[in-house]
Protein backbone atom coordinates (compact mmCIF):
# COMPACT_ATOMS: atom_id res chain seq x y z
CA UNK A 1 0.00 0.00 0.00
CA UNK A 2 2.79 2.43 0.87
CA UNK A 3 4.55 1.75 -2.39
CA UNK A 4 1.32 2.29 -4.29
CA UNK A 5 1.06 5.69 -2.65
CA UNK A 6 4.59 6.44 -3.75
CA UNK A 7 3.89 5.30 -7.32
CA UNK A 8 0.83 7.50 -7.58
CA UNK A 9 2.74 10.50 -6.30
CA UNK A 10 5.46 9.88 -8.85
CA UNK A 11 3.02 9.36 -11.69
CA UNK A 12 1.17 12.55 -10.82
CA UNK A 13 4.34 14.49 -11.55
CA UNK A 14 5.27 12.50 -14.63
CA UNK A 15 5.94 14.45 -17.79
CA UNK A 16 3.60 12.32 -19.85
CA UNK A 17 -0.07 13.33 -19.76
CA UNK A 18 -1.08 9.73 -20.27
CA UNK A 19 0.59 8.65 -17.04
CA UNK A 20 -0.78 11.63 -15.10
CA UNK A 21 -4.25 10.70 -16.26
CA UNK A 22 -3.74 7.12 -15.07
CA UNK A 23 -2.69 8.44 -11.68
CA UNK A 24 -5.85 10.51 -11.46
CA UNK A 25 -8.03 7.55 -12.38
CA UNK A 26 -6.30 5.50 -9.70
CA UNK A 27 -6.91 8.22 -7.15
CA UNK A 28 -10.59 8.39 -8.02
CA UNK A 29 -10.77 4.61 -7.57
CA UNK A 30 -9.01 4.79 -4.20
CA UNK A 31 -11.17 7.64 -2.97
CA UNK A 32 -14.37 5.83 -3.86
CA UNK A 33 -13.16 2.76 -1.97
CA UNK A 34 -12.91 4.93 1.16
CA UNK A 35 -11.11 4.03 4.35
CA UNK A 36 -7.42 4.64 4.78
CA UNK A 37 -6.69 4.99 1.08
CA UNK A 38 -8.99 7.98 0.81
CA UNK A 39 -6.65 9.88 3.13
CA UNK A 40 -3.85 9.58 0.62
CA UNK A 41 -5.94 11.32 -1.96
CA UNK A 42 -6.87 14.16 0.37
CA UNK A 43 -3.24 15.14 0.77
CA UNK A 44 -2.89 16.07 -2.88
CA UNK A 45 -5.58 18.73 -3.26
CA UNK A 46 -3.01 21.41 -4.05
CA UNK A 47 -1.52 19.38 -6.86
CA UNK A 48 -4.96 18.77 -8.33
CA UNK A 49 -5.60 22.51 -8.47
CA UNK A 50 -2.38 22.93 -10.43
CA UNK A 51 -3.44 20.19 -12.82
CA UNK A 52 -6.71 21.91 -13.66
CA UNK A 53 -5.07 25.25 -14.32
CA UNK A 54 -1.74 24.11 -15.68
CA UNK A 55 -2.39 21.05 -17.78
CA UNK A 56 -2.92 21.28 -21.51
CA UNK A 57 -4.38 17.81 -21.78
CA UNK A 58 -8.17 17.56 -21.79
CA UNK A 59 -8.47 14.35 -19.83
CA UNK A 60 -6.10 15.47 -17.11
CA UNK A 61 -8.14 18.63 -16.58
CA UNK A 62 -11.39 16.68 -16.64
CA UNK A 63 -10.31 14.00 -14.20
CA UNK A 64 -8.75 16.52 -11.86
CA UNK A 65 -12.03 18.41 -11.81
CA UNK A 66 -13.99 15.24 -11.11
CA UNK A 67 -11.75 14.30 -8.23
CA UNK A 68 -11.63 17.78 -6.69
CA UNK A 69 -15.39 18.07 -6.77
CA UNK A 70 -15.73 14.61 -5.28
CA UNK A 71 -13.37 15.63 -2.46
CA UNK A 72 -15.26 18.81 -1.66
CA UNK A 73 -18.73 17.39 -2.00
CA UNK A 74 -19.34 17.39 1.76
CA UNK A 75 -18.70 21.10 2.10
CA UNK A 76 -21.12 23.18 0.01
CA UNK A 77 -19.25 26.43 0.54
CA UNK A 78 -15.88 25.18 -0.70
CA UNK A 79 -17.68 23.50 -3.60
CA UNK A 80 -18.93 26.87 -4.75
CA UNK A 81 -15.53 28.42 -4.24
CA UNK A 82 -13.95 25.74 -6.40
CA UNK A 83 -16.48 26.20 -9.19
CA UNK A 84 -16.10 29.96 -9.04
CA UNK A 85 -12.32 29.76 -9.25
CA UNK A 86 -12.51 27.53 -12.30
CA UNK A 87 -14.97 29.77 -14.09
CA UNK A 88 -12.52 32.64 -13.57
CA UNK A 89 -9.52 30.70 -14.81
CA UNK A 90 -9.09 29.79 -18.43
CA UNK A 91 -10.39 26.27 -18.78
CA UNK A 92 -9.71 25.42 -22.38
CA UNK A 93 -10.97 21.97 -23.25
CA UNK A 94 -14.56 21.23 -24.16
CA UNK A 95 -14.99 18.11 -22.03
CA UNK A 96 -13.98 19.98 -18.89
CA UNK A 97 -16.28 22.86 -19.73
CA UNK A 98 -19.20 20.49 -20.17
CA UNK A 99 -18.59 18.89 -16.79
CA UNK A 100 -18.19 22.32 -15.21
CA UNK A 101 -21.53 23.42 -16.63
CA UNK A 102 -23.19 20.29 -15.29
CA UNK A 103 -21.73 20.87 -11.83
CA UNK A 104 -22.85 24.48 -11.85
CA UNK A 105 -26.33 23.40 -12.83
CA UNK A 106 -26.67 20.89 -9.99
CA UNK A 107 -25.17 23.39 -7.57
CA UNK A 108 -27.67 26.05 -8.53
CA UNK A 109 -30.51 23.66 -7.86
CA UNK A 110 -29.25 21.75 -4.83
CA UNK A 111 -26.56 23.76 -3.08
CA UNK A 112 -27.93 25.57 -0.04
CA UNK A 113 -24.97 27.88 0.52
CA UNK A 114 -25.41 29.74 -2.73
CA UNK A 115 -26.30 33.46 -2.65
CA UNK A 116 -27.92 35.71 -5.22
CA UNK A 117 -24.73 37.29 -6.49
CA UNK A 118 -22.96 33.97 -6.93
CA UNK A 119 -25.95 32.52 -8.77
CA UNK A 120 -25.99 35.48 -11.13
CA UNK A 121 -22.34 35.13 -12.01
CA UNK A 122 -22.74 31.40 -12.60
CA UNK A 123 -25.70 31.90 -14.89
CA UNK A 124 -23.86 34.56 -16.84
CA UNK A 125 -20.94 32.14 -17.17
CA UNK A 126 -23.22 29.52 -18.70
CA UNK A 127 -24.65 32.15 -21.03
CA UNK A 128 -21.16 33.13 -22.11
CA UNK A 129 -20.50 29.49 -23.01
CA UNK A 130 -23.58 29.67 -25.18
CA UNK A 131 -22.14 32.40 -27.34
CA UNK A 132 -18.85 31.29 -28.79
CA UNK A 133 -17.68 27.75 -28.37
CA UNK A 134 -17.56 24.26 -29.73
CA UNK A 135 -20.87 22.57 -30.41
CA UNK A 136 -20.73 20.22 -27.41
CA UNK A 137 -20.23 23.08 -25.00
CA UNK A 138 -22.95 25.16 -26.62
CA UNK A 139 -25.35 22.24 -26.44
CA UNK A 140 -24.55 21.51 -22.80
CA UNK A 141 -25.03 25.17 -21.91
CA UNK A 142 -28.33 25.40 -23.77
CA UNK A 143 -29.57 22.21 -22.15
CA UNK A 144 -28.62 23.46 -18.70
CA UNK A 145 -30.37 26.77 -19.22
CA UNK A 146 -33.55 24.99 -20.29
CA UNK A 147 -33.41 22.76 -17.21
CA UNK A 148 -32.78 25.74 -14.96
CA UNK A 149 -35.77 27.48 -16.53
CA UNK A 150 -37.92 24.52 -15.52
CA UNK A 151 -36.82 24.99 -11.90
CA UNK A 152 -36.57 28.74 -11.50
CA UNK A 153 -38.99 29.97 -14.14
CA UNK A 154 -38.69 33.64 -14.98
CA UNK A 155 -35.37 35.33 -14.42
CA UNK A 156 -33.66 32.99 -16.82
CA UNK A 157 -33.55 33.90 -20.44
CA UNK A 158 -34.22 30.84 -22.59
CA UNK A 159 -34.49 32.67 -25.89
CA UNK A 160 -30.77 32.56 -26.69
CA UNK A 161 -30.62 28.92 -25.68
CA UNK A 162 -33.41 28.09 -28.12
CA UNK A 163 -31.67 29.94 -30.89
CA UNK A 164 -28.47 28.02 -30.29
CA UNK A 165 -30.30 24.70 -30.20
CA UNK A 166 -32.02 25.47 -33.51
CA UNK A 167 -28.70 26.49 -34.98
CA UNK A 168 -26.99 23.28 -33.91
CA UNK A 169 -29.85 21.14 -35.18
CA UNK B 1 7.36 -7.90 -26.05
CA UNK B 2 4.31 -7.32 -28.15
CA UNK B 3 2.65 -4.19 -26.81
CA UNK B 4 -0.95 -4.97 -27.75
CA UNK B 5 -0.74 -8.42 -26.22
CA UNK B 6 0.63 -6.86 -23.07
CA UNK B 7 -2.24 -4.41 -22.90
CA UNK B 8 -4.66 -7.29 -23.29
CA UNK B 9 -3.02 -9.00 -20.33
CA UNK B 10 -3.63 -5.88 -18.24
CA UNK B 11 -7.31 -5.99 -19.10
CA UNK B 12 -7.37 -9.69 -18.29
CA UNK B 13 -5.77 -9.25 -14.86
CA UNK B 14 -8.38 -6.67 -13.94
CA UNK B 15 -11.11 -9.22 -14.55
CA UNK B 16 -9.48 -11.98 -12.52
CA UNK B 17 -10.60 -12.61 -8.98
CA UNK B 18 -7.82 -11.77 -6.55
CA UNK B 19 -6.16 -14.85 -5.13
CA UNK B 20 -4.61 -14.04 -1.76
CA UNK B 21 -1.72 -16.49 -2.15
CA UNK B 22 -0.65 -15.49 -5.61
CA UNK B 23 -1.47 -11.80 -5.81
CA UNK B 24 2.00 -10.78 -4.62
CA UNK B 25 3.52 -12.15 -7.82
CA UNK B 26 1.29 -9.92 -9.91
CA UNK B 27 1.93 -6.95 -7.65
CA UNK B 28 5.69 -7.28 -7.93
CA UNK B 29 5.46 -7.56 -11.70
CA UNK B 30 3.29 -4.49 -11.96
CA UNK B 31 5.55 -2.55 -9.62
CA UNK B 32 8.46 -3.40 -11.87
CA UNK B 33 6.51 -2.19 -14.88
CA UNK B 34 5.76 1.14 -13.24
CA UNK B 35 9.30 1.74 -12.09
CA UNK B 36 11.35 0.43 -14.94
CA UNK B 37 9.33 0.68 -18.09
CA UNK B 38 10.12 3.62 -20.32
CA UNK B 39 6.91 3.15 -22.26
CA UNK B 40 4.19 5.50 -21.02
CA UNK B 41 1.33 3.25 -22.08
CA UNK B 42 2.73 0.34 -20.07
CA UNK B 43 3.34 2.57 -17.06
CA UNK B 44 -0.16 4.01 -17.08
CA UNK B 45 -1.86 0.67 -17.54
CA UNK B 46 0.18 -0.99 -14.82
CA UNK B 47 -0.68 1.77 -12.38
CA UNK B 48 -4.40 1.48 -13.09
CA UNK B 49 -4.36 -2.30 -12.68
CA UNK B 50 -2.30 -2.10 -9.49
CA UNK B 51 -4.80 0.20 -7.79
CA UNK B 52 -7.56 -2.13 -8.82
CA UNK B 53 -6.09 -5.30 -7.37
CA UNK B 54 -4.40 -3.92 -4.27
CA UNK B 55 -6.35 -4.15 -1.04
CA UNK B 56 -5.93 -1.84 1.93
Amino acid sequence: MQSLEKFIKQALNDKSDHVVSAALVSMIELYKRGGHSAEIVKKSIGELQDKINGSKDGFVQYQALLLLFELKKQDPMSCLKLLYQITQSKVTTSITKCQLIRYIKTSLVENTAIDQRMAKSFISYIESCLAKDEDVVQFEAAKSICELFEVFGTGINVENAFQVLVQIA
Amino acid sequence: MHLNLRRLVYVFIKELKVNENEVFIVISCLSKDIQQSDNDVVKANALRVLTKIIDE
